[in-house]
Parts: structure tokens; sequence; C-alpha cells
């Protein structure tokens, strides 16, 4: 049996006491951080690679759900929660294992076994084959359902190495995509994020976010003026001066709103 | 509404006892001459209709009610009925006169016998009129108790509501959680920690049981909430609380500050890796009482609260002290603030 490099994250200590006493005495564990907030979990998982992350929903700076966004697709993740009906129903809608505070060590003891085994089936790193479950699901999707009903995130983390970055949505200037990757522009910065154009602008509002190009998704208070150039070619001038191509379905979308 | 057709019971009585009265009103003075009472029919119609102004004699009547004084309730009475009674008789005079013809006999004697019908009629305004006192008071009787019930249904719900709030799922789970995390490690602190626990929900339960309890019994609850909060949170939770001497005894709805101790702690400590202090200062300004819970939150941690809590609070004031109770909340900087404003109710002896 391989040895299961544990991280414990969680911003209560007693809460973090009981998970270091039970893995105490568990064979074959072996508890590599102990976090106490979101970035530290972040940087852990940077810097060492845990197999496994137990994971409390609330936290200051960053919440489970954020963490897992930045971090799903290298560790497999336990959850930890006292009482969140709307995390409750993510995790049984996307069958993420989560355990209920106070739990039992027999009920960690269960899922600490499940989890070895998805491991053990497919390492989270590795592409293909079955994936588990922290992998198969898309970490937006279950923040997603997480969230109350006709609500929206009111930020974006991006992930830069060890470093996060929290970046609150009315603060995005326009969002570009690039390959597999999407450019956050905020203020002059670019920061980039791994996911997909049209995943990033399903979780905006769709009134103050517009897919005004196949490339790019504006924020509707950073428009100046849109100019003709020609048939069919517009340009989007933005507050501070700079350019962007707008398509005809995207000069569709913005009369629309306009 | 009239009091008399606002009740179907009460309309189906006037009717019964109407009929024979207005009969009798209409034909008694002429049957004390001795007249020919095949006419009488003529003058049993005009007793009938004595019915009209004698209950519209109401609409002047309740702009004069029982509390206005026994003096101007009498007079406005005598004046109404006088007036009702005068329409009556000269209405009388002239359907007499038409129907003269079919009826010679009512049209000839209706001179002399007018004045009997008028005080007759009088009389009967009267009775009517405080008729109507009798009703209308039973009306607003009701009405009273009606108001003062779902006064209380209100504070009772209010209550409900709050003691809901104080069994909060996830403070309760957490604590839990921290009991059985300290039972393998520090058992003594674990036993402290129930016992904390258990003090806080009796206290709670029994607060909530009373309209009103002493505001050093409410910042007591409210000690007791964050020391179990601060097992929790370590030395992330700071508790400073001030009570100015002078205010312990003034009365206040239970469970009035907890809540906003609650909200310090999960949108603001909770949010914070290092935390903070909860602030809470209560002393006299004038006639009032003022609380002022501060903390500090994380201003870019943009995650909305429910604004549940605060408006629990708010609903609580407004069915307690009507306007005379305030509450504003606002952040600067990294701070919130909460202050609250409320009458001093101080302990009866």
């Amino acid at each position: 049996m391989t040895r299961l490099r544990v991280a414990i994250v969680d911003d209560e200590e007693p809460a973090r006491l009981v998970l270091r006493e039970y893995l105490a005495e568990e064979p074959g564990v072996e508890i590599v951080a102990e976090c106490a907030n979101g970035f530290e979990a972040v940087k852990a998982v940077a810097d060492l690679a845990p197999d496994l992350l137990i994971l409390d929903v609330q936290m200051p700076k960053l919440d489970g759900f954020e963490v897992l966004e930045l971090v799903g697709r290298e560790t497999s993740v336990i959850f930890a929660t006292a009482f969140d009906e709307f995390a409750l129903r993510a995790f049984d809608v996307h069958a993420v294992d989560y355990l209920l505070k106070p739990f039992s060590k027999p009920r960690f003891q269960e899922a600490l076994e499940r989890a070895r085994e998805r491991l053990q089936a497919a390492p989270p790193s590795s592409p293909g084959a079955d994936a588990p479950a922290s992998a198969r699901l898309s970490p937006a999707e279950l923040a997603a359902a997480a969230r109350p009903a006709g609500t929206r995130p009111s930020r974006i983390v991006i992930r830069d190495g060890a470093d996060v970055h929290v970046v609150p949505i009315d603060r995005v200037d326009y969002v570009e995509a690039q390959d597999d990757y999407v450019g956050i522009h905020t203020g002059g910065t670019v920061l980039l994020k791994e996911q997909t154009l049209a995943a990033l602008a399903a979780t905006l509002d769709p009134r103050r976010f517009v897919r005004i190009h196949r490339s790019f998704v504006l924020n509707l208070d950073r428009l100046a003026k849109l100019e003709n150039r020609g048939k069919e070619t517009r340009t989007a001038v933005l507050r501070d001066g700079r350019q962007l191509p707008v398509s005809r379905t995207g000069y569709a979308r913005l009369q629309e709103l306009l | 509404m009239h009091p008399i057709f606002s009740d179907v019971s009460r309309l189906r009585t006037f009717i019964l006892l109407w009929v024979p009265t207005g009969a009798a009103i209409g034909t008694l003075p002429f049957w004390r001459t001795g007249g020919p009472l095949d006419q009488a029919w003529v003058l049993v119609l005009w007793g009938e209709v004595l019915a009209m102004p004698a209950l519209a004699t109401w609409h002047v009547t309740r702009f004069v009610p029982i509390r206005a004084g026994r003096g101007r309730v009498l007079v406005t009475a005598a004046i109404v009925s006088l007036a009702a009674a005068g329409v009556w008789v000269g209405a009388g005079r002239l359907w007499t006169q038409v129907m003269a013809e079919t009826a010679p006999q009512p049209a000839a004697l209706f001179g002399s016998l007018a004045p009997d019908a008028f005080a007759a009629a009088t009389l009967v305004c009267l009775l009517l009129s405080a008729v109507h006192y009798a009703l209308n008071e039973a009306d607003e009787g009701l009405a009273a108790a009606r108001r003062v019930l779902e006064a209380q249904v209100a504070a009772r719900e209010a209550e409900l509501r709050a003691l809901r709030a104080q069994v909060n799922p996830h403070f309760l789970f957490n604590c839990l959680h921290s009991i059985s995390a300290l039972t393998g490690v520090d058992p003594g602190a674990a036993r402290r920690m129930a016992l904390e626990l258990a003090e806080f929900f009796r206290d709670s339960l029994r607060a909530g049981s009373q309209s009103r309890i002493p505001l050093a019994d409410e910042v007591a609850l409210v000690r007791r909430y964050l020391d179990i909060e601060r097992v929790r949170f370590g030395d992330r939770l700071g508790i400073t609380v001030t009570l100015q001497p002078g205010v312990e005894a003034v009365r206040v709805p239970p469970l009035l500050l907890q809540p906003l101790a609650e909200n310090a702690v999960r949108h603001g400590i909770s949010t914070l890796v290092n935390g903070g202090d909860v602030s809470i200062a209560i002393a006299r300004n004038g006639h009032d009482v003022r609380v002022r819970v501060d903390n500090p939150f994380d201003a870019d941690d943009r995650r909305p609260g429910t604004g549940v809590g605060l408006a629990n609070v708010r609903s609580r004031l407004a069915a307690s002290y009507g306007d005379r109770a305030h509450l504003c909340a606002g952040a600067e900087g990294n701070c919130f603030t909460v202050t609250l404003t409320l009458p001093c109710e101080e302990v009866q002896a």
C-alpha cells in the first residue's frame, strides 16, 4: 500500500485537532500540511502536492469551493462541513464525498478508504481512464450548485503557482480567450486562468458581461462607444481607450442590452 | 358601516321589532281621537317610514363618540332626534295631503295630532341612538380585543423566530464538533464546553419565555455565546464588552443583542485569517440606551450575507417599541458597526 499524503484544511483549531487524531491512528497515512485558510491550502498543494485534501467549506479568504476550483485537478478532496443546505445538495448532486461535522471515526475511515480506492484507480493528475470524482466534475459547476439559486459569484479566483489572486467581478474590464486559458484584464494587468471563455462567461451576469466576439467578453461598464469601420466591422472603444473587435452576433447581443 | 346593517341577526331583530313599533307610532295618536280606522293604512305606512330618519341619526352621532363626554353626546342625540322627528312629521303632512282624496280623515286630523306624533318619534329616535351607541361600543371592544390578540401573536412569533435563530444549526453542529474534537486531547475542556453550551441554551430558553429581561442578563447571554465561539476560533476572536453602570436594570426584549454578536462572528471574525475584536459597548444616552457593536471584517470578501439576522432584530424592535427604537448598520473601511438605540424601560419596583 502506497503512503497516502494528506493535507488538513480548516480554520478552526479543534476541527484540525480531531482530524489529526483520527489520521494518527490510520496506517500508511502521512499528514503533510495543516492549513488554517484557503490560501495556505493552495500553497500547500503547489509546494507539497498531497494526494488528498480534507477541506472545510467555510473559511476566510477562500472558501472550500474556491480552493477546489484552484487545485481540483491535482488532488482528491473530501469536504467537511457542519451545516450548509446548499453545499450538501451540491455534494449529493455531484456525488462528492463529504463529512458532516461532528463525524465519527468509522465514518471518517469510510471516507478515507473511498478516497484511497479512487486514487489507486486513477490518480487525479493522470489523464483518462476512470477519473476520480473530484476531477470528473467541474469545480465551477459544483460551486454554482452550492450557491443559493439566482446568485452569482462576486469574484474570480486565479492561481499563479502558489499565489492566489482574488478579483472582484466589478473590477474586471474584459476577458480574452487564449487557447485553453482566459486572460482576465483588470486595471491594466492580465491574469491567466485555466478555463474556457464559455465556461467563465456562463458564471457571469449576462446583463453586465457581454460576449462581443468569439474571443472577448466585455464588462458593459467599461464600454465608452462603438465605432463603425466599414461594413460589418465594428470596434468597441473602452473608457481607457483600448479597442476590442465586435462580431456581428456580438453586435446583436450588445444592441439587445443597450 | 351602520352597526345594525353590519350584522344580519341585528338587522333581523330590528325589522321584527320595528314593524309593530312603526305601525303603532303612525296610528296611535289617531286612535286617541277615535277616528275611523279604515283609513289607518296611510298612517301605518307613514309610521314605518320613520325607520329611515331614525336609522340615519347614526351618521351624525358616530362623529360624537361616548368618550367625547356625556353632555355632548346627550345634546347631539337630542338635536338629531328632534330633527329626524321633524323631517318625519313634515313628510307626514305632505303624504296625508297627497292621499287626502282616498283617505280624508288622516289629512283632516293631522294638524291637531302632529305634536303627539312628533314627541313619540323623538323618543323613538333617542332610543335608537342609545342602541347605536351600545352597538358601537360592543364593536369597538371586539376590535380592540382582536388588536391586542394580534399584537400578542406577533410578539410570540418574533420570539419563536429569535429562538429558531438561536438554535442556529451551523453554530450547534460546529460546537458539537469542537466538543467531539476536544474529547480526545483535552477531556476537561470538552466537558467545560458541553456545560457552557448547555447553560447557553438553558438561558436562551428561559429568556425567550419572558417578554422583557434586564439588560445585564442579555449581556451575560451574549458573553456566554462569545465564550463558546472562542473555543472554536481561539485567539482569532477577541471580546470586549463594556456595560455602563446604571443601565443593567433596563428592560429589553430577550435575545435582542445575541443575533448581533452572532453576526459579528459569522460575517466578521470568521472571514479574517487573523480574526479581530468583537466590541460591544452599552451606555445611556439621554432617555435612551445605545448599544454599539463593532467588528472587523474582510471588505474584499464580498460573499453576501443573507441579512436575515438584522431584519429579524429590526422587526423585533418595531414590534416591541414601534418607532421609539432604531437600528443603524454600516461598514466603514474594514469595520462593520451596528448601533441600536432603545428607550430606557426601567424595572418597575
